[in-house]
């Protein structure tokens, strides 16, 4: 039986937001940028998504006198993306869920 | 990049590019271990030539690596300014090579005191070692509390003679283990409560 796909994350630059955050303890705003080649704009957008869902924490700051943001997978962001992977497999693979 | 109907096939593809992409984006210069590498072989040499030359002012050589502590900071700042994210590994091994700096720094200091003798503020060091190290990893801030309390309690120490050391090891176990275990034990009981 195929699970459901959880629709915050079923989004490919929210998507790619989540697999860059679970890597890593915590990244700038400019490196997700850079990453997923996605605008300002757009990945501010999508950013706000996954912070307002509970998945991930934005901290912004200055650091040399520029702002700088920095965002930082939560546990229920860990707990949503494990789902959602677990989610993929009964896709991938049906007759063994 | 955000169409909401693409395939699992393709959400795979997503996780896996990312993922490599955030391997692949940093490596380490190498400097640092090099830096510290020459160091303490040159310094480890010219000691066992003023040990077989008879020249104990040559001892003196192991103040090179106080001068070495100054690049290693520079090298630090530069390499945390240029990097755009932060790695668990770097928290790890951020936390390791800090506590063996300090450790290294309070051994000096107790051996130039000549009180190395006191070995249970050698212990009380090791004891802050570990749990510095826990507390920062896993974010546990009564454990870094108590393992900076050891490293106190281990510099104290060297100050009082037998048997009072031993009452700084009891102090240094209720500040790293005793009161971080019983207050992790609280906050569990306290989750275990609502998860029922």
């Amino acid at each position: 039986m195929f699970k459901e796909l959880d629709p915050i994350l079923h989004s490919q630059l929210r998507l790619a937001v989540m697999s860059l955050l679970i890597s890593v303890r915590e990244a700038e705003f400019t490196f997700l940028k850079e990453k997923t080649n996605a605008t300002a704009g757009n990945l501010s957008v999508q950013i706000n998504k996954l912070k307002d869902a509970g998945y991930i924490d934005v901290l912004k700051q200055f650091k040399d006198n520029y702002p700088q943001t920095i965002c930082k997978i939560t546990l229920k962001g860990v707990d949503a993306f494990e789902l959602y992977v677990k989610a993929l497999q009964s896709y991938m693979a049906p007759n063994t869920q | 990049m955000n169409q909401e109907n693409f395939s699992p096939q393709e959400s795979l593809q997503v996780i896996e590019s990312m993922i490599g992409k955030v391997k692949t984006s940093y490596h380490d210069t190498g400097v640092g271990p090099i830096l510290w590498g020459c160091v303490v072989t040159i310094c480890s040499i010219v000691s066992y030539f003023a040990h077989v030359y008879k020249h104990p002012q040559w001892f003196a050589i192991w103040l090179l690596t106080l001068v070495a502590v100054v690049p290693q900071i520079v090298i630090s700042i530069k390499e945390k300014k240029e990097k755009k994210f932060v790695t668990h590994n770097d928290i790890v091994s951020g936390a390791v090579w800090t506590t063996f700096g300090f450790s290294m720094m309070v051994i000096s200091m107790i051996e130039n005191w000549g009180r190395l003798h006191i070995h249970s503020s050698i212990y009380m060091l090791i004891y802050g070692i570990p749990t510095i190290i826990t507390g920062w990893v896993c974010n546990v801030k009564s454990m870094i509390v108590g393992g900076i309390l050891c490293w106190v309690f281990a510099i104290s120490s060297v100050f009082v003679d037998y048997p009072y050391p031993f009452l700084f090891m009891a102090a240094s176990a209720i500040a790293a283990w005793l009161i971080p275990g019983l207050l992790l034990n609280y906050k569990y009981r306290k989750l275990k409560a609502a998860n029922v």
